[in-house]
Order: structure tokens, then sequence, then C-alpha cells
């Protein structure tokens, strides 16, 4: 091996080397644009998810029926979704997409959930000390809610030789807070194939 | 060619050669970073975490993540050892797509080429660990999540295992790798702590056939404990008859006295992680090249006679044959586990003791793991040596000053892939103490292998009605 060769061979691993380095690019999207990068429940699922649920609950009849009874719109607090899932998922988001969905169709009330309600009834305990008259506001004129939205999150994944299937079931119950009769069930399914390369340079 | 010459060319060559070696570094991955083994010894975590930061980059991205989030984990920065870990559950699912750069430069220079992608095992390790994490964080629905995954993370990591080996024995070892009984009996305590009770029910029975199909890997018996809670879970889902086949089926299982867990109250989970994991050492082995191994009409094939050759079968008397050269190299083989001076624990509380159960052994199943790789891993060492060896003949009949650099760059650069979780305990054990609910003073004595008490501790827990708590505890010194 010459003087030249080995010159020629240290050219190549330093433009090699710097070809290889990484540079972070940052590039902004349009938040309703779907970007599936690990194949995990991401924010797309969940606006889906969430919207799909709201669409069959107003497609049924329960609103309708509450509001020949009472002559008003049903009140619903969003309560807990559990994720049965080997994946973390965000489901405050979730829950919150529920929420904006149903104040969105305009024809649910919604109400604060119960974390929420805390906070909420600590500024207005301040307000008791501190508020002036005109503007403290009272106690015991919270709305009750009249349904409470439950459910669950379930998941089966499926893979072999790198290709992943993944499916997502989100099962809701709307239930009478007074009688517990469930008023309405959902479920709406989300199924995914992740193909990972076998191979990279 | 002149001697200034050939001085000239050696010279470069040599050069090369160094950054070669210095590429593939020096001492093995055990040796450089056992020293962590100490600091962890003496509660030192940050210069831990320091010394793992220190070597950040490389091959070994993986491992760093790893061992900075269990170092994390025991130094009760719980977030941040969820962080550490997400990141290496994320680089090991990005691993799977295999680099050609890096496994071309494997066969002609050793597989710390390669980036480490992680042991079965050791994946599986990581939702344990995280499951901890979530329920210091008091957040007890993610360590459900943690949960479920366990038992996928491993079946998975054994998948891409068995995608990288040729030979349907050594699949078939491997495939004996994908269940863990202990894996599946801590989700079926976390799925009942939260009272999911048919889910607990299908972890207890994935954990019992774990078990009892698995004692010859590891070599622990299904714990007296896990027969109770199958027998409590399916009872109170009605499995009458499903209890009475599996009591026909594995009859110890159920061999064992009642310990009052269906009374009121609550339950202490106490899982007890002793000693240090066998590392892997690197073991140098010669096998002779033979006059006759000109027959081989590949260098595969050829790789193939010569991993039958480090079988203890083969006996060269038996063949009238010469030896042509010996290929030395370096292949990867199981350390000693270190017991460390804890191997049980006894819980006491409101009149009640306890013993912990041998529920899981690392070391051994560090050992199955290699055992299974041990065919594909030498067959590609012996290709490797044999490109090796073939540069070498090709130099040598160059010039022999080339031939003899080639060699010594042959061998500098042969070296096992030692790589492994260095930070994991040998075995694990569990203790499940019933309480009344109330308020309990709670004593652990750690004992030692002569059954002494070598340490105790007290702590107050609060159980309620049907509530559970999960401890775990390292004993380092």
């Amino acid at each position: 091996m010459t003087r030249s060769t080995t010159v020629r061979i240290a050219l190549v691993l330093v433009l090699a080397a710097t070809v290889a380095c990484t540079t972070t690019k940052v590039t902004r999207v349009p938040t309703e644009e779907t970007i599936d990068l690990s194949g995990r429940w991401n924010d797309s699922d969940s606006q889906q998810a969430a919207q799909a649920l709201v669409d069959q609950s107003m497609a049924t009849p329960w609103v309708d029926d509450y509001m020949m009874k009472h002559g008003d719109k049903p009140t619903v607090i969003i309560g807990t979704l559990r994720n049965k899932t080997p994946e973390h998922i965000a489901v405050k988001t979730l829950v919150a997409d529920l929420e904006r969905s149903f104040i969105n169709s305009g024809r649910v009330t919604v109400v604060a959930s119960a974390e929420e309600r805390e906070e909420i009834r600590g500024e207005r305990e301040d307000q008791q000390r501190f508020a002036s008259d005109e503007t403290v506001k009272a106690w015991g004129r919270e709305q009750g809610a009249d349904y409470i939205l439950i459910g669950e999150i379930n998941a089966q994944f499926d893979s072999e030789k790198g290709k992943e299937v993944k499916y997502y079931q989100v099962d809701s119950y709307l239930v009478d807070l007074e009688t517990n009769v469930k008023v309405w069930t959902g479920f709406t399914k989300i199924k995914k194939f992740v193909g990972r390369s076998k191979y990279k340079p | 060619m002149s001697l200034m010459r050939r001085l000239g060319a050696g010279s470069t060559v040599i050069g090369l050669a160094a950054a070669v070696v210095v590429a593939a570094g020096c001492a093995t991955y055990v040796a450089s970073n056992v020293e962590l083994r100490s600091m962890l010894e003496t509660g030192a975590w940050q210069r831990a975490l320091d010394r793992i930061d220190a070597r950040q980059g490389g091959r070994d991205r993986l491992l760093e993540l790893l061992q900075r989030g269990h170092v994390l984990h025991y130094a009760g920065r719980f977030e941040e050892s969820n962080a550490a870990f997400q990141q290496a559950e994320d680089l090991a699912a990005s691993l799977y797509t295999r680099s050609v750069s890096q496994h071309a430069a494997s066969f002609i220079v050793n597989d710390l080429t390669i980036d480490y992608r992680g042991k079965p095992f050791e994946l599986a390790m990581v939702p344990f660990y995280r499951a901890f994490n979530y329920l210091s964080l008091g957040d007890p629905d993610a360590a459900q999540v943690e949960a479920r995954k366990a038992t996928l993370a491993l079946a998975d990591a054994v998948e891409a295992t068995i995608r990288e080996i040729d030979r349907p024995e050594d699949r078939e070892a491997a495939r004996k790798l994908e269940d863990s009984g202990f894996l599946h009996w801590f989700s079926g305590l976390l799925f009942e702590s939260e009272g999911e009770v048919n889910d607990a029910f299908i972890a207890y029975r994935n954990a019992a056939r774990a078990y009892l199909g698995g004692t010859s890997l590891t070599g622990v018996p299904p714990p007296p404990a896990l027969g109770r809670d199958l027998e409590r879970t399916g009872l109170a889902l009605g499995f009458v008859s499903e209890i009475d086949d599996l009591r026909t089926a594995a009859p110890t299982l159920f061999d064992t006295p009642p310990n009052g867990d269906a009374a009121p109250g609550g339950e202490v989970v106490f899982v007890l992680e002793t000693g240090w994991i066998a590392p892997r050492d690197q073991l140098m082995l010669n096998v002779p090249i033979l006059d006759i191994d000109r027959r081989y009409g590949s260098n595969e094939d050829w790789a193939w006679g010569l991993v039958d050759r480090t079988s203890s079968n083969w006996n060269r008397s038996t063949v009238d044959v010469n030896v042509k050269y010996w290929l030395t190299v370096a292949v990867p083989t199981m350390g000693t586990p270190e017991a460390g001076p804890v191997t049980a624990v006894h819980l006491s509380a409101a009149g009640r003791t306890v013993a912990s159960e041998e529920a899981d052994d690392l070391s051994r199943r560090a050992a199955a793991t290699l055992e299974a790789e041990r065919g594909q891993m030498l067959f590609k060492t012996f290709v490797r040596a044999l490109v090796k060896y073939a540069a070498t003949q090709a130099a040598r009949k160059e010039d022999s000053t080339a031939g003899i650099i080639v060699n010594l760059l042959g061998v500098l650069t042969e070296r096992a892939d030692t790589r492994c979780w260095l930070t994991l305990p040998d075995r694990l054990s569990l203790a499940r103490l019933h309480l009344p609910a109330g308020r309990h003073e709670l004593r652990v004595d750690y004992l030692n292998a002569s059954g002494q008490v070598i340490h105790s501790e007290t702590e107050w827990v609060q159980i309620a009605d049907g509530g559970w708590i999960f401890l775990n505890r390292r004993p380092f010194s």
C-alpha cells in the first residue's frame, strides 16, 4: 500500500464522517396533518376517536328523548376512560377532544370534571374572602350532570418479522347518573400497520 | 523491494492498523464498565451517572440508556429513569433495522462495530423497573401499562434474536427464551391490585405454564405463592374446572397451605433483587485449519465446519490430516454471577412473618441466551477469521512484511462482543404478606446464604382493605 493510497483512504473516511454527521431540522406542519412516526397512539388517533364517538352519540335518539322529556339540553360530564393497552396513551388528550367535540355539537352541555371542579371551588372559596359583593360567586349553584361518559381503550398487537398490526378499540358508554341506565354505547376502531425496514445503509 | 520501501509501506499500514485498533477499543466492555458496580455498592449514584454519560454515543448507546435508567431508578429519580428507559425502548425498536455498513464492518473487524440491540431478558426488565417507577410516582394506571408491555417486550426481543439465527436447532433454543414466569406473575399481581381479576388469572396461568416449562432454563420451580394466587382468582371467577385441570396437570403448584390471603385486608408484595448478573467474558479459541479444508466449496461451509471443530465431540485424532494453521478467535463466554451478601428476606408485621421465595435467575437466563446465540455467533466469528486468514495469505504472497502486518491487524482487532447490562441483579425473589387493614410497622430482615440476619430495617405501611403495596429493594452491600 502506497502513501498516496493511504491519503486517498483517509480523505474518503473524512468525507464519509462529514456526510454521516446529522443536523437537526425543524419544519412547522399543520396541526391537522397526520404524522405517524412510531406507530404508537398519537394526537391524530385521539382526535379521530373522539370525533367518531361523538358523531355516533349524536346520531342516536338519546338527546332528542331527553329534550322532549325535559325541554332542555342534557348535561354531560366526561368521566374516566381507562387505558387497558400496553401503550402509554395520553387519556387526558382524548377526554379533552371528547369534551370539545361534544361542546361543538351544540346539542349538549358539558360540565367540568372532578379534577377541574376542585380548582374552581378553590377559586370560589378565595372569592368569598377577597372578591367584592357584586362580583362574588355563590356556593351551591353548580350544574349537576345528567349523564356521565365512561369507557376504556383496549388494544391487540400482532407482530412478525418486523411487521406489526396494531388494533385499538375505544368503547364508551353514557350512563344516566340517577338511574345507572346506559342510554348509549358506542365504539370506534383504529387499525394500523407498522412496517420496519430490514436494512438501512 | 528495498528494506526502506518495505518499512515505509509498513509504517503506513501500521498507522492504519493502529487507527482500526483504536476504533475497535482496547479492554472488553465488561472490564471498562465493571466499576459501575462498585459505585452502586457505595450509593454513589451521581458518580455512576457521570461515568455512564462520559461514554455517551457510539455503538453502546442502548446499554448507556438502560444503565442510566437503572441507576436513576435506584437513586429515586423515577421520572428521569422513565425518560431514559423510554429512550432505550425507542432505540431498541429502531435497531430492528440492521445497518448494512455496520454488519459489513463486523465481518472484517469484530461484532463491536454493530449497535448493541439488547438481549431479550434485558429488554424485558425495562417494564419491570418502569412499573415500580410509576408506582412510586403514584400512577398505578401507568404501572398497569408496563405490566401489559412486559411479556410483549420479551416476545418481540426473542423474535428479533431468532431473526439473526440460521440453524433450526439454535432457533428452537432461542424460542425457549420467549417466556418468563416471573414477568407473567408480576404482571398478574399488578392487574389484581387494580381489580382486574380476569386479567390477573390469565397472567397467573401463563406464569404457571412458564415456570413449569422453564424450570430447566432457570432452575427456578413455580413459587408456592403463585399456586395460591391462581386458585384464589380462579375460584373468584368461577373457573372451578380449569383450576381442577391445572391441579391435575401440576399438583405441586397447589401443594401449599393457605396463608390467610382470603381474609379481609391488603397485600404487601416485596421484590428482592440480589447479587450481580453473570457478565460476558472473552475467551480466545484456537481452531486448526487443516490441509483437507480445501474440500469446502465456500467460506460459509468452511465456517460451519470450524464451528463443529469447537464442539467437545470433535476429535482430531480420528482424522488423518495435518494442521496447516491455527486460527485464533475471540468469543464471548459466560462469567460467574456474584451472589451478593443477601440471598433472602423475612417480612414481619402484625405478628405474621413470611419468607421470600425465589422467582427468577437472570444469570441463568443470560447463559441460556448465549447458548442459543452460540452457533450463529461462532459461525460469524469463523467467517470473519477466514476473511482475515485469506487476507493474510494474500498479503504474504505479495510481501512478507505486509503479511505480518495484515496478520497483526487481524489479531489486534479480534475481540469478543461481551457487551451486557452489567448493573442487573443475579436473582429476583418475592415475598408476600397479607395484613389486616390499618397502619403497620413492616420489618424487613435481610438474610445471608446461611440464613443469618445481617441487616434489618423497618418502615410504616398503610394497608387498605383490598389494597396492595408494592416494594422493591436491592441490598447492594
